[in-house]
């Protein structure tokens, strides 16, 4: 059963909203001429005073490959092929290039972040982040650890609606959710307001006896209670009193020019919201899916375009805005993946992660501690199973977020506890550069943490040709055969040619052949690598 | 303590998709909540043949095939098993898209509605070996000597064991057991042009694995459920699982006891359903509108409390996309939401619309071909008055206690003028968007 307040019972309490402000809480008056609550006061009236620091939160569900993100281009171990991510790993020659980063290069379907570190300065990778004592291989549970900065799986709210449960009180706009019911969005004094598209946020009210069917709503807003049917009941009054203010937000000079995938759309509805001053502090969505237990390549890059684009669009949106200066984005996965990539293109679930943060007040770095890649021998005793240890409490990541938001202290008491803060705000003393020749990352003044040198950095080894392999599946005459088994030591494959035997030939690492006649024809596969070495093996069919 | 009404349709709404408009009304008469428990469950399962699926290229049958499923939800008299199987497609979930298109989708979907008669465990092989179900947790391709570990891990999490064990709370597998188990998944192989799977010995790993506490030898599939329906949570985890989605209750420790040995080894479906049904908590007050509808709920059981005989003309699927919940697109492999989480503003937005159009989309008149019409409006237009509209339009929604605020907001709006089709037809789509109808 429903656990929240009212709103509107918990309004008639209150008599009074409050609404975040850099400066603390404002608390505004909704008592109207008459003497009685007036619960649209808050809904009509009131805008997020200028300068109010703004956080979108972007969870990517499935959990995101962060080495294949910031490439660590000169760790060897993460090129290798039995302890590494083998013919996963990116070309360096692919990615791109941060300035002043020598050990890292960024995805290349990211271009707008590389952009953003090269010009705006204002991007910070925190590398090490993860949920450090459970062991936790689930998405589910690991989703859960990041939504509620909790670990028990017992929490019910989220740490952004604990915020606003603390900050903003009953407020129905101060917690937004794009796209669907995030749990990060939760809390227990107010609803999260759950946004799709402003445009279409009417309620619709039939052409008969319009007046009296919404007297009739009105009046079935009113049962009160703490149950799901109380909390249905006090919704329907929220819908109408937000409404208006929420579908005001409407501009299709943004919106406009799409398609666009949903994350664009999504941060797009955010980038509405800001500029029309919604009393928010807080955004959160969710992109995915992450999950590549194959055709990782495929699927990262797909995301990261859509990434790409919805951070393109967003910042876009508001570039000119009065909030400009204000919003900042969080970027989270629920764990990295594992160091070795599996046969099927992918990789399986892992333990550390990498958090991202852009925009207003962010310096750019490398912050954190990067866990080594090194396995440590041929039982991995670095690693957890194959995964990454995390070197760093994921919270630390809630911490810094919220103690830009607010303050350490409001931190803290949304979290119970203290965090480390990453740093990720505060200007980094000149010796906190990432260009040394180390595996070592920039770690924020205030962490002091620093990272072992734990590999020694090698100038990159000639290319090592692949190694071709494939197998068959028949169907009378048809051949289908898979060469994803190919493997390249030191790079990736970037083609696949086959020869069937009968004059026909074919590409791709997955094919399949017709032949004409029956008989015994021998198949071919040669294999380049990124680099241009090749591979061959062959095997004979009989049709 | 809820009337016998209230009783009946809850068992509507729990055992089914809700009432149709005489449903509770002869229920009460055929003896209320038990009869229609007894009732419900004695029902015959509607056989594949009856599913007729329209399939044909992707991009048309994730709409005919969708609304389809509705339609047999909506309409099915075996209301258990389209109930139950809407559970189960929650629970064993694939997603429609990338190799998973409409002959791989309905097979899965015909592997979890042949639920009737057959155990979990017999589902389950199925589904585990299906071509949706290895594409979807790309358990295809999956080789030696590095086996992908989707398939293994959300098999034991979401599939059958859960990470922890419901009564102990002790943890049911360690990453060794997903990484033995996984090596045990291999073998299966896709064909890209056909989306045929198969299982072929060159890609399985044919050495000894040990999971589960035991050496399990050159386990393949077969040995992998086998050994997970010996584990202890696996007596635990569906039981759960259907008990909190029929009753809308945490089940306690000696429930879940009771409930186990039902099951059984293997996992009977059947007894498991009919024993948690006659559980008295079943029919409790606490039970009653202790669920939210969600998306599909709210569909479904709309199209029968208005007896919608047509479904293709209605856009549900639509519908169902702008509520965030396309049947055959679930958000990842843990399934939908619930509880709560379909309950917040822009869902009430986005159902005020459908609402009303799927109530107006028979304007009562004689243009509208038969299997367009809606019964239920008719009906209420006729028999119903100024004076008993309003309680005419709740019971045939199935609502029944409900609140006094609602009650007097449904009758001021029947009675506030004079009595016709369209007050009618309005009158009932109010009744669809009061707080009872989004509670289950």
């Amino acid at each position: 059963m429903a656990k929240a307040i009212a709103r509107r019972s918990f309004l008639k309490q209150l008599g009074a909203v409050a609404v975040a402000t850099a400066a603390g809480p404002m608390v505004l008056d909704l008592l109207g001429r008459d003497g009685k609550a007036d619960a649209l006061a808050d809904v009509a009236n009131t805008t997020l005073p200028l300068g109010t620091p703004i956080l979108v939160n972007i969870a990517l569900d499935g959990g995101n490959d962060y080495l294949n993100t910031l490439v660590p281009t000169d760790d060897p171990w993460y090129f290798d092929s039995t302890y590494g991510h083998g013919s996963l790993a990116l070309d360096p020659s692919t990615t791109l290039a941060l300035n002043g980063l020598t050990h890292y290069r960024l995805h290349p379907a990211l271009p707008f972040l590389a952009n953003r570190w090269n010009s705006t300065g204002d991007v910070a990778f925190v590398l090490g982040i993860g949920e450090q004592n459970k062991q936790d291989f689930s998405h589910f549970d690991s989703m859960d650890f990041w939504a509620t900065a909790d670990t028990t799986l017992l929490e019910p709210t989220g740490w952004l609606g604990r915020y606003n449960d603390a900050r903003n009180p009953g407020s129905v706009l101060a917690s937004v959710s794009l796209g669907g019911l995030r749990k990060d969005a939760s809390g227990a004094s107010a609803p999260a307001l759950v946004v799709n598209d402003t445009s279409s946020f009417i309620y619709s009210l039939p052409g008969y006896d319009t007046a009296r069917f919404q007297n009739s709503l009105n009046t079935m807003s009113t049962i009160g209670g703490s149950t799901y049917l109380g909390e249905a009941s006090s919704l329907i009054a929220t819908t109408f009193d937000v409404a208006n203010r929420v579908h005001s937000a409407t501009d299709p000079s943004v919106t406009g020019g799409g398609p666009y995938s949903d994350v664009t759309n999504m941060l797009l509805q955010a980038a509405l919201l800001i500029r029309a001053g919604i009393p928010s502090q807080t955004y959160t969505l969710s992109l995915g899916p992450f999950d590549s237990h194959d055709q990782q390549w495929a699927m990262q890059t797909a995301r990261f375009n859509e990434l790409n684009e919805g951070l393109s669009k967003f910042f876009a949106a508001l570039a000119g805005s009065s909030r400009a200066n204000d919003v900042f984005v969080m970027i989270t996965s629920e764990f990295g993946r594992q160091a070795t990539s599996n046969l099927s293109g992918g990789t399986d679930h892992g333990q550390a992660g990498m958090g991202i943060f852009i925009g207003s007040g962010v310096f750019n770095g490398v912050y954190g501690q990067t866990p080594t890649l090194d396995p440590g021998g041929p039982t991995r005793p670095n690693r957890i199973y194959d995964a990454l240890r995390p070197t760093i409490d994921y919270r630390a990541m809630h911490y810094t977020a919220l103690s830009r938001l607010s303050d350490a202290g409001t931190a803290q008491a949304v979290l119970r506890g203290a965090y480390p803060d990453l740093g990720v705000f505060t200007a980094p003393a000149p010796a906190s550069t990432t260009t040394s020749s180390t595996t070592s990352t920039t770690v924020a003044p205030t962490t002091t943490t620093t990272v072992p040198k734990t590999t020694t950095t090698t100038a990159p080894p000639a290319n090592i040709p692949p190694t071709a392999s494939f197998t068959t599946r028949q169907s009378k005459r048809t051949i289908s055969v898979d060469g994803r088994a190919s493997k390249d030591p030191d790079g990736k494959i970037a083609k696949w040619a086959w020869t069937w035997g009968d004059g026909a030939t074919g590409s791709g690492s997955t094919a399949s052949h017709a032949y004409a006649k029956s008989g015994t024809y021998t198949i071919t596969l040669v294999v380049t690598d990124n680099k241009g070495a090749t591979g061959t093996t062959k095997t004979q069919v009989t049709v | 303590m809820a009337s016998t009404q209230a009783q009946v349709a809850h068992v509507w709404r729990r055992l089914g998709f809700g009432p149709g408009p005489d449903d509770v009304v002869n229920g009460v008469a055929a003896g209320g909540a038990s009869a229609v428990i007894d009732d419900l469950l004695a029902r015959p399962a509607r056989p594949a043949s009856d599913w007729l699926w329209p399939g044909g290229p992707t991009g048309t049958a994730v709409q005919g095939d969708a609304t389809r499923l509705l339609e047999l939800m909506s309409t099915s008299p075996a209301q258990v098993q389209e109930r139950v199987a809407w559970i189960l497609q929650g629970v064993l979930v694939v997603s429609w898209g990338e190799q998973v298109n409409a002959p791989e989708m309905e097979t899965h979907m015909n592997n979890v509605r042949s639920w009737p008669g057959r155990t979990y465990r017999a589902v389950l092989t199925d589904v585990v070996r299906s071509a949706a179900m290895q594409w979807y947790l790309s358990g295809a391709g999956s080789m030696p000597p590095h086996a992908n570990q989707n398939l293994a891990r959300e098999m034991m999490e979401l599939f059958s064991l859960g990470v922890t064990h419901p009564r102990t709370g002790a943890t049911n597998y360690t990453q060794t057991d997903v990484e033995q188990i996984a090596r045990a998944l291999t073998g299966f192989w896709g064909d890209w042009q056909t989306h045929v799977v198969s299982w072929q010995a060159s890609t399985w790993d044919s050495g000894t694995k040990t999971f589960l506490g035991a050496d399990r030898g050159a386990a393949g599939v077969d040995e992998v459920i086998a050994a997970i329906t010996q584990q202890s949570s696996y007596r635990y985890f569906l039981p759960r699982r259907l008990y909190r989605e029929l009753v809308g209750l945490e089940p306690d420790g000696p429930t879940l006891d009771a409930l186990a040995p039902v099951w059984g080894a293997d996992g009977d479906i059947s007894s498991l359903v009919a024993a948690i049904a006659r559980r008295p908590e079943f029919t409790s007050d606490a039970a009653i509108q202790s669920r939210v509808k969600s998306p599909v709920e709210l569909v479904v059981s709309t199209c029968r409390v208005l007896g919608v005989q047509e479904f293709s003309h209605l856009n549900l699927w639509w519908t169902l996309n702008q509520l965030r919940q396309h049947p055959f697109w679930p958000p990842n492999v843990k399934g939908w939401p619930s509880g709560s989480q379909w309950l917040h503003a822009s869902q009430f937005v986005n159902w005020s619309g459908p609402a009303q159009w799927i109530t107006f989309s028979d304007p009562g008149d004689s243009t509208v071909p038969p299997a367009n019409q809606l019964p239920t409006v008719r009906r209420l237009a006729s028999e119903g008055s100024s004076a008993t509209g309003g309680d005419l339009a709740l019971q045939l929604a199935g609502l029944y206690d409900v609140s006094p605020q609602t009650l007097s907001a449904v009758r001021d709006f029947a009675g506030a003028g004079s009595w016709d089709y369209y007050r009618a037809a309005t009158t009932l789509a109010l009744v669809l968007q009061s707080p009872e109808f989004y509670v289950n």
